[in-house]
């Protein structure tokens, strides 16, 4: 199982949006990750970046959710 | 269970994706449970018999994978999604809120209930549950089952029921009464009554009919009961051992042991036919069957190898093999809905357990820290398990969920309580 999300920050680390690229065929793990972004809000630690690795790297972000250890 | 907490996700591996974007894998997730707001039920005129939010709050805190928002903490109490102020919620923690307005149309009641995210202020669904006066409880346990699936993906297991023995001694007699009632242990109701043990009640796959074990005619013989117009039929009058009868999920037959023939045997016993099979032909102890999900197969306990252990008995071909090896006593098996799973109890330290065993990967797992743990049952949707159990020497039924990360205790108004039996969807 695995979804993708894209993920728009803004430099303070705070998260702007989250979309949905790819379903993992299951609607509760893809809504499972999508507010697990939104739960985390921001993510301070991106403010000790300058802002030439943070626009490279950080203000479009993908994330891929895989766990391999859920219950059942 | 499909839930993940993102904490630091920064050390994660880190590769390049063709679109450049930075993309991070998230292989590992920490059970916690979800935040959830159930908002109080709008609705005008007189108080309703049952406070509906609540039992639904009820039931989504005992799966163990919620953690309802206190009503006291409430902002405000919205009934539509017009009223709704996300920043209220947000403020609350809450990850989920359900919201619902109820209208009385003739006798019935109607519901209008919607699930939201509150994070990205998105509703999930609005739905409608519709019953009689009488029903506000089903109703009820009807929506937590619809917001338990749609988060978790598990299909619910609130409307099911429960059947158990309770037992109360007084001047020098013993009072035993079959007993059914909803999971959360609401509307208590009695099926038998009698001077005699009962034991071992099984239920049929559409939860209409019971079979147990009763002892009124002097020795064990099996019974068949509807639950709706209490019509009761005696199945077995066997010398010796009548016991343990399982009812087969397609409907169809019993599983159960008697000693007719010498020794305790697993048979069979077709229901519309009235026609006795035997199966096992050994001189050990053959006992306690369980059916697999799809009626081809059974499981039991037998001391054939020296100390009682788990088989597996395929009915079409009658070859039996051996499915537990660890520890020098498991029995009473159980087979989850999702045949994968093995229930059981499992003796480790001189102290009786309940445990699981993965059939595909072999694993051991022990649930339960109370001791002297007896008859296990697992709900339909395989997510927990009921067990009795003994605290200050008094028999309760406990609680565990398979992951074994919730447990709780079901006490009895009175009396002790045996033998629990699980209704089916």
């Amino acid at each position: 199982m695995e979804s993708k999300l894209l993920i728009r920050l803004v430099p303070t680390g705070q998260v702007i949006s989250v979309k949905l690229l790819k379903t993992s065929g299951n609607i509760a793990f893809d809504r499972s990750a999508e507010q697990a972004v939104y739960k985390v809000g921001s993510f301070d630690k991106l403010q000790q970046l300058d802002i030439q690795t943070f626009e490279k790297n950080f203000r479009k972000l993908q994330l891929v959710f895989k766990p391999n250890d859920l219950r059942l | 269970m499909k839930k993940i907490n993102l904490i630091i996700i920064l050390f994660a591996f880190i590769s390049l994706s063709a679109s450049a974007e930075l993309s991070i894998n998230i292989t590992k997730g920490i059970d916690n449970p979800t935040k959830i707001a159930i908002a109080p039920l709008s609705f005008y005129g007189n108080q309703l018999p049952e406070d509906t939010s609540r039992i639904i709050e009820d039931n989504l805190k005992r799966s163990g994978l919620f953690d309802p928002i206190s009503r006291k903490n409430m902002l405000s109490f919205p009934g539509t999604i017009k009223d709704i102020y996300f920043r209220d919620w947000k403020i609350l923690g809450a990850e989920y809120l359900v919201i619902g307005s109820l209208i009385l149309s003739g006798d019935f009641y109607e519901i209008t209930y919607s699930l939201l995210e509150v994070h990205s202020s998105r509703l999930v669904f609005t739905k409608i549950a519709k019953g009689s006066k009488g029903q506000l409880r089903d109703l009820s346990h009807h929506i937590s089952d619809e917001v338990y699936e749609a988060i978790t993906g598990i299909e619910g297991a609130f409307s099911t029921k429960v059947a158990y023995v309770t037992s109360l001694k007084s001047n020098n007699k013993t009072l035993y009464k079959l007993m059914v009632s909803d999971v959360d242990g609401a509307r208590e109701r009695l099926i038998l009554e009698s001077n005699h043990p009962i034991m071992s009640p099984s239920w049929s796959p559409d939860a209409k009919e019971l079979v147990y074990v009763s002892f009124e005619t002097g020795r064990p013989a099996v019974f068949r009961q509807n639950l709706a117009n209490a019509n009761r039929k005696q199945l077995t009058n066997f010398r010796g051992l009548n016991g343990a009868p399982s009812w087969s999920p397609d409907g169809k037959k019993l599983a159960l042991v008697l000693s007719k023939d010498g020794n305790p045997e697993i048979y069979t016993f077709d229901l519309r036919k009235e026609k006795f099979i035997r199966h096992t032909n050994h001189f050990a102890i053959d006992t306690e069957p369980n059916w697999a999900p799809d009626s081809k197969s059974l499981v039991f306990t037998s001391d054939r190898g020296g100390s009682p252990q788990i088989y597996r008995l395929t009915l079409k071909n009658g070859e039996v093999q051996r499915l537990t090896f660890r520890g020098s006593y498991n029995a009473r098996p159980r087979l989850a809905s999702n045949g994968r799973t093995l229930v059981m109890i499992h003796r480790s330290a001189h102290q009786f357990h309940i445990a699981t065993q993965d059939l595909v990967n072999g694993d051991l797992r022990i649930l339960s820290n109370t001791s002297l743990d007896e008859s296990p049952t697992v709900s339909p949707n395989s997510a927990m398990l009921l067990y009795a159990t003994k605290i200050n020497n008094r028999g309760v039924l406990a609680a565990v969920s398979l992951d074994a990360g919730v447990k709780f205790l079901l006490p009895s108004k009175q009396g002790d309580v045996r033998e629990p039996a699980w209704s089916p969807k």
